[in-house]
């Protein structure tokens, strides 16, 4: 049932394992090279499906990269503080919402939170410093706040721009492509 | 004979496929005494645009595209149902990092969901509106000069194609290729001059009776439930407007006029939203105590889209659309706050 | 988000010294990666060049990656610069002007394939499209719908199972069958 480790592989690639078997399996894959080329053609039968491949595909591509770190220093590891993202510094330029949802303020019903373009070109970083320094206080402060990023006006037009006009697909073909 | 307009499409072809189309005029050997005159022809271009808007939201399809702007090629998916309880639409990426937005009878809801992060927001883009081309035309071709084109095959499908030319160099050209039954766009095309700044192409566009609602969600489910808590609302309210535009530039009208509070609750954002008929532009008006003196930034370009900022003392103007940079200057110069001590229109 | 939990543990793996979990990663995201530099980089084997370049600047700055993005849209950034640095060292413009939607969906089969110095077997995408569009055509219809909406729709096994009114152990298994299937029509093509 949930015993053959190839379905299990399967669910895996879909993110439907779950959790306490997900270690199991990972150690399996980590060991036999057949898994890991099982995991690697159920990848590329997606990607092929939803024509989503390079022009030309190299089958020995991820053998090629294992030879060539083979010889690199392993990457040191990282200090031991917490890798959950949710208590980490947030450097883009408007997650830093979500760690104040940790702290008591009362909200109104409607349900809302903010798009982050990780990529933003318009983020500075220097403009991320004070909100470093609101992750440490308990109240809501009211700081001066850096003013809202170009993004979010280009987001927020894209909304309206829609409404109007003959060719309403763009302005949200535009809001779900990539980075600018 | 004029198109069949979306929800006759099957009626006409039962009628056993008449020529659906009187716009391939170009095509058909005119007639000895008379031809199409340019009035006709225009109308034909006029009802055209109209189905162009009417169709996808009279339409249930599904479709893969291509979305290109400078070098960037992105493939996504659209699904879109129309029914009795109204509307619900699809858009996602195929490739690159995933995104998605979803539209529904009163909210759109914009997902990343390798990130876990998303917005959801109410009002303006949602599909509880109307559709929102205006009756009256006249402006429009005023400003653009409408011309049919050839036929030709996209996606399995007969095409027309339309163009939506612009008379100055305030905004940009369209094109547009229909399908000749359903009137949903299969390519459009935004141009400046010789440059296409972007473009959709279809390479797979098909009706439905209607979509699955498994399939609208898709795997936005999760991923809206594991939206954080909000701190507080985006909230936006349509308002009588603190600011306007005098002297915009020629053809565009105030469409829409709003308050938005978007990353923090005591911060309010005056937007105004202007429109041609086709193109609009955004004048977003924020409170900023660090802006002293007046200064106008240099126009800054996203494929079709331009922004520029200009700072007056305490505020901070962005103006953003998909025209020329010159147009977003001149809007972003004729901002102005409308005093409240002068007797003029909200 | 699952997605992003499985990276994480894998990213970690790689973190405490496990390079086969990097073999994972670079298995799992080699082509979207390709794709990326593809639309800087015209020449097949120089896009396999500049994404070898990627994997291995990753795997280098893997120890500074602490997860406040997904690893997928860190990769991403890093293959963008590295495909914009590439052809600037080589004197090139990063393209402005348009793609043509033909050329931009067909340029395989102008594929250069000659390899230069590293002997590359390369495979047209069409090619294996091809192969596995037709295993998908054979499978029966069950196995079919299943893989499909999963793969295009993106649904989960939950949702299909409403869709295709059968229990979620059931979609689970008629992907895997699905999956099977078109691995064996493609595993000759792949192997040496």
């Amino acid at each position: 049932m949930d015993g053959d480790p190839k379905e299990q592989l399967s669910a895996l690639v879909d993110d439907e394992l779950a959790p306490n078997q997900r270690a199991l399996l990972l150690a399996r894959l980590l060991r036999e090279p057949q898994s890991r080329q099982q995991w690697a053609h159920y990848h590329l039968i997606g990607e092929a499906m939803r024509r989503a491949l390079p022009p030309a595909v190299d089958p020995d591509f991820s053998e090629r990269i294992a030879r060539a770190i083979a010889t690199e220093a392993l990457p040191p590891s990282p200090p031991a503080a917490a890798t959950d993202s949710t208590s980490s510094v947030q450097h883009q330029s408007v997650r830093w919402l979500r760690p104040l949802v940790g702290l008591a303020v009362a909200a109104s019903v409607a349900v809302v939170a903010i798009l982050s373009l990780p990529s933003s070109p318009l983020h500075e970083p220097a403009s991320s410093a004070p909100l470093a320094q609101r992750e440490r206080s308990v109240q809501p402060v009211a700081v001066t706040l850096p003013v809202t990023p170009l993004d979010t006006y280009l987001r927020k037009h894209a909304e309206y721009a829609g409404r109007v006009g003959v060719a309403p697909m763009l302005p949200y073909v535009r809001m779900v492509s990539d980075e600018r | 004979m004029r198109w069949a307009r979306g929800g006759f499409a099957l009626l006409s072809l039962l009628i056993g496929m008449l020529p659906l189309l009187t716009v391939a005029t170009e095509h058909s050997p005119p007639a000895p005494a008379t031809t199409r005159g340019d009035q006709e022809r225009r109308g034909d271009a006029v009802a055209l645009l109209r189905q162009m808007v009417a169709a996808p939201r009279q339409l249930s399809y599904e479709g893969t595209f291509v979305y290109m702007r400078g070098d960037t090629t992105t493939t996504l998916r659209i699904l879109h149902r129309s029914g009795p309880e109204g509307e619900l639409e699809r858009l996602h990426t195929l490739d690159g990092p995933r995104r998605e937005v979803i539209r529904e009878q009163g909210r759109v809801v914009a997902l990343l969901p390798d990130d876990g992060d998303g917005v959801i927001s109410s009002g303006a883009a949602d599909l509880a509106l109307p559709v929102a081309l205006p009756e009256d035309l006249t402006t429009l071709q005023r400003l653009y000069r409408l011309q049919i084109g050839e036929t030709t095959r996209i996606a399995g499908h007969q095409a027309q194609q339309v163009t939506v030319e612009p008379v100055d160099a305030l905004r940009y050209g369209y094109r547009f290729w229909l399908a000749e039954e359903s009137g949903l766009l299969l390519q459009t095309e935004l141009y400046d001059g010789e440059e296409v700044l972007e473009r959709v192409l279809f390479t797979a566009l098909q009706l439905r009776d209607t979509i699955p609602m498994p399939q609208l969600r898709g795997a936005s489910n999760d991923a809206i439930a594991q939206l954080p808590e909000p701190v507080h609302p985006i909230h936006t309210e349509s308002q009588p407007a603190r600011w306007q535009a005098l002297t915009p530039p020629t053809g565009f009208a105030l469409d829409f006029s709003g308050r938005h509070t978007l990353l923090t609750p005591d911060v309010t954002i005056d937007h105004l939203v202007f429109s041609d008929g086709l193109a609009s532009v955004s004048l977003f008006i924020e409170p900023d105590a660090t802006a002293t003196n007046e200064t106008l930034a240099p126009v800054t370009r996203y494929g079709a889209l331009h922004a520029c900022v200009r700072q007056l003392p305490g505020y901070r103007i962005t103006a953003v659309g998909e025209v020329p940079a010159v147009t977003v200057q001149q809007f972003a110069l004729a901002a102005r706050p409308i005093e409240s001590t002068t007797p003029m229109e909200p | 988000m699952g997605v992003k939990q499985v990276d994480q543990q894998l990213v970690e793996q790689v973190q405490q010294g496990d390079k086969r979990a990097y073999d994972l990663l670079v298995r799992k995201y080699q082509h979207r990666i390709s794709r990326v530099v593809a639309r800087y980089v015209d020449d097949a084997s120089e896009v396999l060049d500049v994404t070898q370049e990627v994997f291995i600047k990753a795997y280098r700055a893997l120890a500074g990656f602490r997860g406040d993005s997904a690893f997928y849209t860190w990769l991403y950034r890093i293959a963008i610069n590295t495909a914009r640095n590439h052809l600037i060292d080589r004197g090139r413009r990063p393209p402005d002007s348009d793609i043509d939607a033909d050329e931009a969906l067909q340029s395989g089969m102008a594929v250069a394939l000659q390899s230069g110095e590293s002997p590359e077997r390369l495979l047209l995408r069409d090619e294996i499209e091809a192969t596995i569009h037709r295993a998908i055509e054979e499978l029966p219809e069950e196995l079919r719908s299943a893989i499909t909406l999963r793969e295009l729709e993106g649904l989960s096994y939950e949702d299909i199972a409403t869709v295709m009114g059968c229990p979620i152990g059931t979609v689970r298994s008629r992907i895997f069958r699905a999956r099977e299937a078109i691995e064996r029509r493609i595993k000759p093509l792949l192997e040496p």
